[in-house]
């Protein structure tokens, strides 16, 4: 009984990590995931292409009062062969005034799926720089490469002062399952 | 003992399935410089003058009579001023009226700002709104010296960054 208990001992910071790591949470330290991304075995990933741009380029006082929208911004590469995935994004705004950008000034609209199933906003989602859930994706069958979802990226209409500034900003996509 | 062992290897196994979870982003630039506009609107052919000598010696107030309109994605700042020290008489008179006898404020305001052609600070963003609106008072006072007659003057309001 005595080695029962050190095993347990080891394994427990290992599952750990995985149960709370977003990004490169695929460990080398543990055989059996390496394994399950394999081409031969089911396996879930996301995976963004960027279709158009996303620069935004303000001109006139009127465009501060209409949405300003990158159309076809980016695609979403998703395989679910594993299991059902949430998808959550978020924004995280960097600039010398980044501070002073309000929360839900940027939206992410979908306008086309490829998958059948799965269960997206059909209104524009608000991010913030917390992860806000995205769509949710059934598990698809083995044989299923991956499903695309299209988005628009979207500058809502602004009704407070936003400090002039070159601001950047980065889009994170994560996937967990439920 | 070698069962236990397996046993517990077997339950790892779904357990770090979830480090499966995975995550990319995106990059992206918005180009944001001072955006201001200012519109004044007033009723066509603002025609203010005195109708009988109380007025004259009291002068006249006129309220709510000039709306200003500004939409910017920053604080800000309007003045105002005249386009030239005295009106401009419509027919040949001897006097001169100074631009000075013109005063305004913000509605909800109790200074008056005298005009000149030296700008003066008339109004100061108070919120943090990109749209907002303000109606001015206008008042004249009492033109001493000067002839009857028909007088034109501009008024110059500008707004700017602070």
């Amino acid at each position: 009984m005595k080695k029962i208990a050190f095993v347990l001992l080891l394994t427990t910071p290992i599952v750990g990590k995985a149960q709370t790591a977003y990004t490169s949470s695929i460990s080398n330290n543990t055989p059996s995931i390496s394994a399950s991304a394999s081409p031969n075995k089911p396996n879930n990933s996301i995976e963004v292409k960027v279709n158009n741009p996303l620069f935004f380029n303000y001109r006139t006082v009127d465009d501060l009062l209409q949405p300003q929208v990158v159309n076809n911004a980016f695609e979403i590469k998703l395989k679910a062969q594993q299991s059902a995935n949430k998808v959550y994004a978020q924004v995280n705004f960097s600039g010398k005034k980044h501070k002073a950008v309000p929360d839900g000034w940027v939206s992410l609209l979908l306008v086309n799926k490829t998958s059948p199933n799965a269960m997206a906003s059909a209104t524009a989602v608000p991010l913030s720089e917390y992860p806000t859930l995205l769509l949710t994706q059934p598990i698809a069958a083995d044989n299923m490469e991956y499903y695309s979802f299209y988005y628009n990226v979207v500058l809502n209409p602004l009704t407070q002062h936003i400090r002039p500034d070159n601001y950047s900003f980065s889009i994170t996509f994560t996937m967990t399952q439920p | 003992m070698r069962i236990a062992y397996i046993y517990i290897i077997g339950l790892l196994s779904p357990l770090t399935a979830f480090a499966q979870n995975n995550g990319t982003s995106i990059q992206g630039n918005v180009n944001m410089p001072s955006l201001i506009q200012l519109d004044v609107n007033y009723p066509e052919n603002l025609n203010i003058g005195f109708d009988n000598l109380e007025e004259f010696a009291k002068g006249k107030v006129y309220p709510n009579c000039i709306n200003l309109a500004v939409k910017s994605n920053c604080p800000w700042v309007i003045t105002v001023r005249s386009g030239n020290n005295d009106f401009a008489a419509t027919a040949k008179t001897s006097t001169t009226v100074p631009s000075s006898i013109i005063s305004v404020k913000p509605s909800n305001s109790n200074e008056y700002v005298s005009v000149s052609t030296t700008p003066k600070p008339l109004l100061v963003s108070d919120n943090d709104n990109v749209i907002n609106n303000y109606n001015l008072d206008l008042k004249m006072g009492t033109p001493w010296n000067a002839e009857g007659g028909k007088y034109d003057l501009n008024f110059i309001f500008s707004i700017s960054a602070q």
